[in-house]
């Protein structure tokens, strides 16, 4: 083979690389032919990538790949040993039909999906789903990254796509507030669109640590508003509040193109500034330098924008809190107009293309609504069924999980006796990971599909060995809503199968048509695209070959708009009126009391620049490996030396969900009342055992980011 | 039939409408009346001086439309005054647009807040030629001064607390105002403005800066009387003014409790559940006093409505406990936008007052260049502080105070800013970097792999790129990586020097 063209497997950002085969140097004995990665000048990385994306093809040849079926013999305390497939597929066939009661309870199956999965699988599982299993029990861990800011966007824009607007975009922006999101380690190449706001002392950032993009915005005379955790909505109304008492609110776009300003108003006009000081620690002159910053780069129309990620979207007052988030951005007459604009920052890598055809408990492709009989109908007709034959909604991610082995679930139904895992690693990177994985070894039967024998396909009693990215065709959907190609760069090890011919090879044994599955991946998109004609995420244009010849296809990209549509809501927004919604809910006014128990400081969650995710990919890379090997407990020298701590010293952070063990790492830049976790890590070092599962009431994320904790020296 | 309970909260103002709002909450089958003498729904007050600038109408200082009450099915009556109490009958006699009416009511919210305080010296009777007295307390005072500003030539406030200091500062901003050359003067009898908050240096910082911003500060100027065209001081100075705006200081509107025979001092005097003592009448905000303290600020006044409006619905649930207010301490903060300053606690203790087991004062004062920060620290905790000018650190130290969370170990690096300064910031210099120090965050390059591929001959930055992946994250360390050459660059020169002996 020679050069090929593709993206990167890992974050949103989806940076271009060529990948070129090259000669095997002594560390590659034994292995397949490695790949030289070299970074594209692609719109979102322009030739740069981080350490993740350089080292990103030696996770296709590690040593422990998957490579065989494994099947767990001799009952739940028994060994995974290699099997053929064709004995995998009877063990999984015979499994479904014991647990769903020889079909008459479908609903005892479940699926869990994940944003890593290109378009064409994450339709395809979630059409096996609903016609191969009869399920109505599928949900994806983008449920716990994506779904406050999707729940968010569609309240207040009646569409949900991450960037309404392309990444270059920022490129000349003088005023850029980023919440919660810290680009320069999650996604370093982002970083390059920060420049204009970096240089005029725009760049602002909210985050409850000094991150190394908190630390970029300062050094260039920007903000760092470093709040507490759990505080961001306050923040955002607090910040509310000074645009419209200092004048600096929109008053005609207001008027114009949006709905609701006077609630809204009357919510944020009790966060007075000293208020929303004493709530968040954000000091008053901050708060208003923020806003001033943005006002006058909108108003000179030198561009102004406000991106919101995990940081902020995170808990189970997620949705409200991006809702506010908007609000201000409205306030401030910014979405829906060129130079300026809301956006969140979407993390998996196909975080945003995986939320869109139907992997999500609630919807079918094209970002439709499950519940809508005229969605059902219409993707009913693509696929060949009655309406009827489709189920109706599921649980979400977690909820999912939870009815695990239990006859009867928390809501009450039947609960879930076999999972299938695909692309994703719930032991480690689920809240409450503890009880999660005791829920996973509840099961009557685990299937996960994975490439490397992650933490929770070391659970499993099927393990189905698959292909990775640079080894399948595809397409993904990056952070902008644009439309990538992911393409076959090696050949895959043999003994593994992609996951489109497992779905097929599944619903065959289940007896359905082979034809509803079909495996060549731009047959697939075609169908995903016919199925999303007329949605919100509108694919119907795009085609593989489109692609291919190199045209930049943002969604949607149907019959009305066969270009795609770079920039949403220059005309109106996606609401029956037209209107952009103020919604304010920042919870009631008086919840959010500072005080502090004795002995208590708050966990937060997040990322490292060396690692991705559960780190079941990056872990295995010994470069990353050796950056960031273990477990650490960020905190201030004074919160070390107030629970009898030490630099290096091993803590035990204790949660009500229960309890992390991590190694003190002291940084004089934390909050004192704030310990911060990356959540990359196994066993007893799992952020997410300390996390809780409280869910957002209309996203139904958890609770990663604010978690009270006590912690004390191993 | 079945009685539906009945709570009347006296007084419209922002603490009863959050009783209102915090009683709905909790209970959908109340009947709540709320009884407000203005001519206006619930506003923010707090937002008055802000409209004193002119950068927010005072119609947007409206807390919720008539619809959002309307909907909550809560009956909000303006221009409502109630004459009496009926404590043991438990009835109300008020006065409103539709004449008296003798109301019943299960429980009555006493939130009639405070007024403002006129000196004696100053409530003459208005003559011809005599300038405008007003105070600023309610959104009417405030479209009064707004209106009497407008064509005013010298404005005179009196009073250099926090509220006359932020008239003054959003007058002389008000482009109506300071905009057609008006004078504005605040007078002051104090050696400085906020004397009562601050103290003398940070005082002093605050009276250069309202000066800066054009007010003509007059300390220890006390009037002693109105004339024609303007104030007589009690020097004999005359100012001249045609509108006089007070902030004397306010007073608790105390009289339809006393009257009622409720226990008032300077303030209803009410328990820690907000009850008053009478029974079935309860009191919360400006116009209540608790532990001998009256309330003063809007948060504890928002608290204490919460814990009213718990304690009423608890009597009605039944199993509920009863709710107490927590008591807590706030910031006091001036908002003006050319300085910060914030005041807390306990902050009048100084530096030499200390004695082992005292509080720990630290104290940094830097007046040349507007900057002034004292903590006072006792058994771990934040008590007290003023901070002026410490834009910084000012969102952090005054959420521990308000949290009571510990105070830090290094006072002064709290103050300095140098604690988050020091980590991070400043890169050290090439040769006094360590060989493992990370210069490329993103590929984990360190300075010692920048050696190696110099001295294999990669001599810029798009060489080193190419041999360490340096710069090709996320670039912000390119300038690091090209003083590093230059370093090598000179450091090799220096070597292929002839060596002198």
């Amino acid at each position: 083979m020679t050069r090929t063209d593709t993206h990167c497997p890992y974050c949103a950002l989806q940076c271009g690389m060529a990948l070129s085969p090259t000669t095997p140097s002594q560390d590659d004995v034994g292995r397949r032919v490695p790949l030289e990665v070299t970074p594209l000048d692609f719109p979102t990385n322009r030739g740069r990538l981080c350490r993740k994306g350089w080292s990103s093809a030696q996770v296709l040849g590690v040593g422990d790949r998957l490579t065989t079926p494994l099947l767990r013999r001799g009952g739940k305390s028994g060994e995974l040993a290699p099997a053929t497939w064709g004995e995998a597929f009877d063990v999984i066939a015979e499994a479904v039909h014991r647990a769903s009661a020889g079909g008459r309870e479908p609903d005892r199956v479940g699926v869990f999906g994940g944003g890593g999965l290109t378009n064409e699988k994450a339709y395809m599982l979630g059409k096996f789903a609903r016609l191969g299993l009869g399920t109505s029990q599928i949900d994806y861990n983008g449920r716990w990254c994506m779904s406050s800011a999707a729940a968010g966007a569609a309240r207040c824009f009646g569409l949900d796509r991450g960037m309404p607007f392309p990444l270059a975009d920022l490129d000349d922006a003088e005023a850029i507030l980023l919440v919660g999101a810290n680009p320069a380690e999650t996604m370093p190449p982002m970083v390059t669109h920060l420049d204009t706001a970096r240089e005029s002392g725009g760049l602002m950032v909210v985050d409850p640590r000094r991150s190394a993009t908190a630390r970029l915005a300062d050094e260039a005379g920007g903000v760092h508003l470093q709040n507490r955790p759990g505080t961001d909505a306050a923040l955002a109304a607090g910040l509310l509040h000074i645009a419209v008492t200092r004048g600096w609110a929109d008053r005609d776009y207001i008027r114009d193109r949006t709905s609701g300003f006077d609630d809204a108003w009357a919510v944020a006009s009790q966060w007075l500034p000293e208020r929303t000081e004493a709530v968040t620690g954000v000091g008053v002159p901050a708060l208003r330098a923020a806003v001033e910053r943005l006002a006058t780069a909108a108003r000179a129309g030198r561009g102004a924008y406000i991106l919101t990620a995990r940081g902020a979207e995170q808990s189970s007052r997620g949705t409200d809190t991006v809702a506010t988030w908007i609000a201000l951005a409205l306030a401030l007459g910014l979405p829906g107009r060129k130079r300026s604009g809301w956006g969140t920052i979407t993390g998996q890598g196909n975080g945003q293309g995986g939320r869109e055809h139907g992997q999500k408990c609630d919807q079918l492709p094209g970002y439709r609504k499950i519940t809508d009989p005229a969605a059902r109908a219409h993707v009913a007709a693509v696929w060949g069924v009655d309406p009827d034959a489709i189920p109706g909604p599921g649980r979400s991610a977690f909820e999912l999980l939870d009815a695990c082995g239990r006859d009867v679930a928390a809501d009450g139904r039947p609960g879930v006796q076999m999972l299938f895992v695909h692309a994703s690693n719930p032991v480690v990177s689920a809240p409450d990971a503890a009880r999660v994985a005791e829920r996973l070894d509840t099961l009557d039967t685990l299937v996960v599909a994975d490439f490397v024998p992650s933490e929770t396909a070391q659970l499993a009693d099927v393990v189905l060995p698959v292909r990775q990215w640079a080894e399948e065709e595809g397409t993904v959907t990056n952070l902008e809503g644009r439309v990538l190609r992911r393409r076959r760069a090696a050949e895959p090890p043999a003994g593994t199968r992609d996951e489109l011919e497992i779905l097929r090879a599944l619903a065959e044994r289940l007896g359905r048509p082979a034809h509803w599955f079909p495996t060549d991946p731009a047959e697939v998109f075609d169908e995903l695209a016919r199925a999303s004609a007329g949605g919100a995420a509108d694919y119907s244009a795009i085609s593989h070959a489109r692609l291919d010849a190199g045209e930049a296809l943002h969604w949607p990209c149907g019959a009305d708009s066969p270009g795609g549509t770079p920039r949403l809501f220059l005309g109106s927004f996606a609401t029956a009126d037209g209107r952009a919604v103020f919604s304010l809910d920042v919870g009631a006014p008086d919840t959010f009391d500072t005080r502090v128990a004795e002995r208590q400081v708050v966990l937060t969650t997040g990322r490292l620049l060396g690692h991705y995710q559960s780190g079941a990919q990056t872990r295995r890379v010994p470069e990353l490996h050796r950056t960031d090997p273990e477990a650490t407990a960020t905190m201030h020298p004074d919160t070390a030396t107030s629970f009898d701590l030490a630099d290096g010293v091993m803590v035990r952070i204790r949660g009500r969900a229960g309890s992390i063990e991590a190694r003190v790492l002291l940084d004089p830049t934390s909050r004192r009342d704030t310990v911060f976790v990356p959540f990359h890590f196994p066993g007893a070092g799992r952020a997410n055992l300390a996390t809780e599962a409280s869910l957002d009431p209309h996203s139904r994320m958890p609770d990663f980011k604010v978690n009270n904790v006590t912690m004390e020296a191993i | 039939m079945s009685h539906r309970p009945r709570v009347i909260i006296v007084g419209g103002g922002m603490v009863g409408a959050r009783c209102a709002e915090e009683l709905r909450s909790r209970s959908r089958s109340l009947e709540i009346i709320v009884l407000g003498d203005e001519e206006h729904l619930a506003y923010n007050r707090v937002l008055l001086s802000t409209a004193l600038a002119g950068s927010l109408a005072p119609s947007e200082t409206e807390l919720h439309s008539a619809r959002w009450w309307r909907e909550r099915d809560i009956d909000f009556r303006t221009s409502t005054s109630v004459q009496a109490v009926e404590a043991a009958a438990r009835t109300v006699l008020v006065d409103g647009p539709a004449g008296p009416e003798q109301l019943p009511f299960d429980h009555l919210v006493l939130a009639t807040g405070a007024r403002s305080f006129l000196p004696p010296t100053l409530t003459t009777a208005h003559d011809v030629g005599h300038p405008e007295i007003l105070g600023l307390r309610g959104r009417a005072d405030c479209e009064r001064v707004l209106a009497a500003a407008r064509g005013a030539r010298n404005i005179a406030v009196i009073g250099g607390g926090v509220l006359g200091v932020e008239i003054a500062d959003a007058l002389a901003r008000n482009p109506d105002v300071a905009g057609r050359g008006a004078r504005v003067s605040l007078l002051h009898p104090g050696d400085a403005p906020m004397d009562k908050q601050l103290g003398a240096t940070p005082g002093a910082i605050l009276a250069r800066c309202v000066r800066e911003q054009g007010v003509d500060l007059m300390l220890g100027a006390r009037a002693a009387g109105v004339e024609e065209g303007g104030l007589r001081l009690g020097d004999g100075q005359f100012v001249p003014a045609d509108l006089v705006v007070v902030s004397a200081g306010v007073r608790a509107n105390t009289a339809l409790a006393e009257n009622a025979g409720v226990d008032v001092r300077r303030g209803i005097v009410i328990d820690e559940r907000c009850s008053t003592s009478a029974d079935g009448l309860w009191a919360a905000g400006d116009c209540a006093e608790f532990d001998g303290v009256p309330t003063g600020t809007l948060r504890p006044g928002w608290e204490q409505a919460e814990v009213v409006a718990h304690n009423i619905c608890a009597q009605f649930g039944g199993a509920q406990e009863p709710r107490t207010v927590a008591h807590r301490r706030e910031a006091v903060r001036l908002k003006i936008d050319a300085l910060d300053v914030a005041s807390f606690g306990r902050w009048c203790v100084e530096p030499f007052d200390w004695e082992p087991g005292g509080p720990d004062v630290t104290v940094l004062s830097d007046p040349a260049a507007g900057r002034y920060g004292k903590l006072v620290v006792e058994s771990g905790r934040i008590v007290g502080g003023v901070l002026v000018g410490m834009d910084d650190v000012v969102g952090a130290v005054t959420q521990m105070f308000d949290s009571g969370a510990m105070a830090p170990l290094d006072r002064l690096a709290m103050l300095t800013g140098t604690e988050s300064a020091g980590a991070g910031g400043g890169e050290p210099e090439p040769a006094d970097m360590p060989g493992e120090h990370t210069v490329c965050q993103c590929n984990a390059v360190s300075k010692d792999a920048l050696v190696r591929a110099h001295g294999e001959g990669a001599c810029d930055v798009a060489a080193i790129a190419e041999c360490t992946r340096a710069t090709t994250g996320c670039g912000t360390c390119a300038g690091k990586v090209e003083k590093i050459l230059g370093w090598l660059d000179a450091q090799d020169a220096h070597a292929r020097e002839p060596a002198t002996v």
